[in-house]
C-alpha cells in the first residue's frame, strides 16, 4: 500500500505542474485519475528492479544521439524502399547473436533494433535475438558493441 | 518570426510526408512482417519531426520564460521512444507465436529444442 500512496504523489504532483489549470473540476479529474491509476498498480507485480548506477545513465545519455543519428538515415533507407517503383527487399529472418547479458542492455538491445526501421525484433532467447531484417546490410555489431558500453561491459 | 515559421513548417510538412510514406510502405509491402517495417517510419521520423516542427513554434513562447510546452513536446517524443518499440515488438511476437507465415514460407523458430518438441 506505501507503493501506492508513492506512486499517487508522484502522479498528482507531476498533474499539477503540467496542467497549469487549477479549477476544481480540472483538480478533481486530476485526484480522480491519479488515485484510479494508483490502485491499478496494486494489482500489478513490481516486476524486477534492475541495478543501476550512475555511470549507466550517463552512458545511455550519450548512447541516445548516435541511436536517434541511425534511426534518421535507417529511415531514409527504408524511405527509399518503399516509393521505388520496383521496391527492392530481400526481407530475411536473422538469428543475431547478443552481446548484452544483463536484463537491461538485453532490453535496450533489442528495443533499439525495433525502433530503427527496416529491423524488428521477434524473440530474445539464449542470448540470440530473432530479428526480422527488409533487405540485407543492416549490420547490428556496432549497435551491439555500443549497448555492451552503456550495459557496462568491457 | 518568419524565419522559425519558415523552419517549423518545413519539418511539420516534412513530416507529414514520411507519415504518408510509411502509409504507402504498410500498403505496398507483401506481407505481414515487413508491413511493420513502414509503420515504424511513420513512428520514428514522421511523429519526430512534426514534434520538432511544434517545438520551434514554442520558441518564441520559450524565450518569455514559458517553456512549459516544449518539455511536455519532448516528454511526447520520449514516451514515443518507449512505447513504439514495445508495442511493435508485442504485435510481431503475437505473429511469430501464432505462427504467421512470411512471403519466404514459414518463419523459422529460435531455439533447436523447440523444432524438436513440435
Amino acid at each position: 500500500m506505501p507503493r501506492a500512496l508513492v506512486v499517487f504523489a508522484v502522479l498528482l504532483s507531476t498533474w499539477l505542474l503540467w496542467s497549469g489549470v487549477y479549477e476544481p473540476l480540472t483538480i478533481g479529474l486530476g485526484v480522480a485519475s491519479c488515485a484510479f491509476v494508483a490502485w491499478f498498480t496494486t494489482r500489478l507485480e513490481p516486476g524486477p528492479q534492475p541495478k543501476t548506477d550512475m555511470g549507466f545513465w550517463f552512458r545511455l545519455l550519450l548512447y541516445v544521439p548516435w541511436l536517434l543519428k541511425e534511426i534518421v538515415i535507417a529511415n531514409l533507407q527504408v524511405a527509399r524502399v518503399i516509393c521505388s517503383p520496383s521496391m527492392p527487399i530481400s526481407p530475411q529472418m536473422l538469428r543475431v547473436p547478443c552481446g548484452p547479458k544483463t536484463p537491461l542492455g538485453q532490453t535496450l538491445y533489442a528495443n533499439s533494433i525495433t525502433l530503427t526501421p527496416g529491423t524488428i525484433t521477434l524473440d530474445l532467447r539464449d542470448d540470440t535475438v530473432l530479428v526480422h531484417a527488409l533487405s540485407k546490410g543492416s549490420s547490428q555489431g556496432e549497435m551491439d558493441r555500443r549497448c555492451r558500453h552503456v550495459e557496462g561491459q568491457s | 518570426m518568419i524565419v522559425l515559421d519558415i523552419i517549423s513548417w518545413v519539418l511539420l510538412v516534412s513530416g507529414g510526408l514520411f507519415c504518408i510514406i510509411g502509409g504507402i510502405g504498410i500498403i505496398r509491402l507483401p506481407d505481414f512482417y515487413t508491413r511493420t517495417h513502414g509503420a515504424s517510419i511513420t513512428d520514428t521520423l514522421g511523429a519526430g519531426l512534426m514534434l520538432a516542427g511544434l517545438g520551434v513554434q514554442t520558441l518564441p513562447h520559450f524565450m518569455d520564460g514559458d517553456w512549459l510546452i516544449l518539455v511536455k513536446l519532448m516528454a511526447i517524443a520520449a514516451f514515443l521512444l518507449i512505447t513504439s518499440p514495445t508495442s511493435g515488438h508485442a504485435l510481431v511476437k503475437a505473429a511469430y507465436a501464432r505462427g504467421v507465415r512470411w512471403n519466404q514460407g514459414d518463419v523459422p523458430l529460435l531455439n533447436k529444442k523447440k523444432e524438436g518438441e513440435e
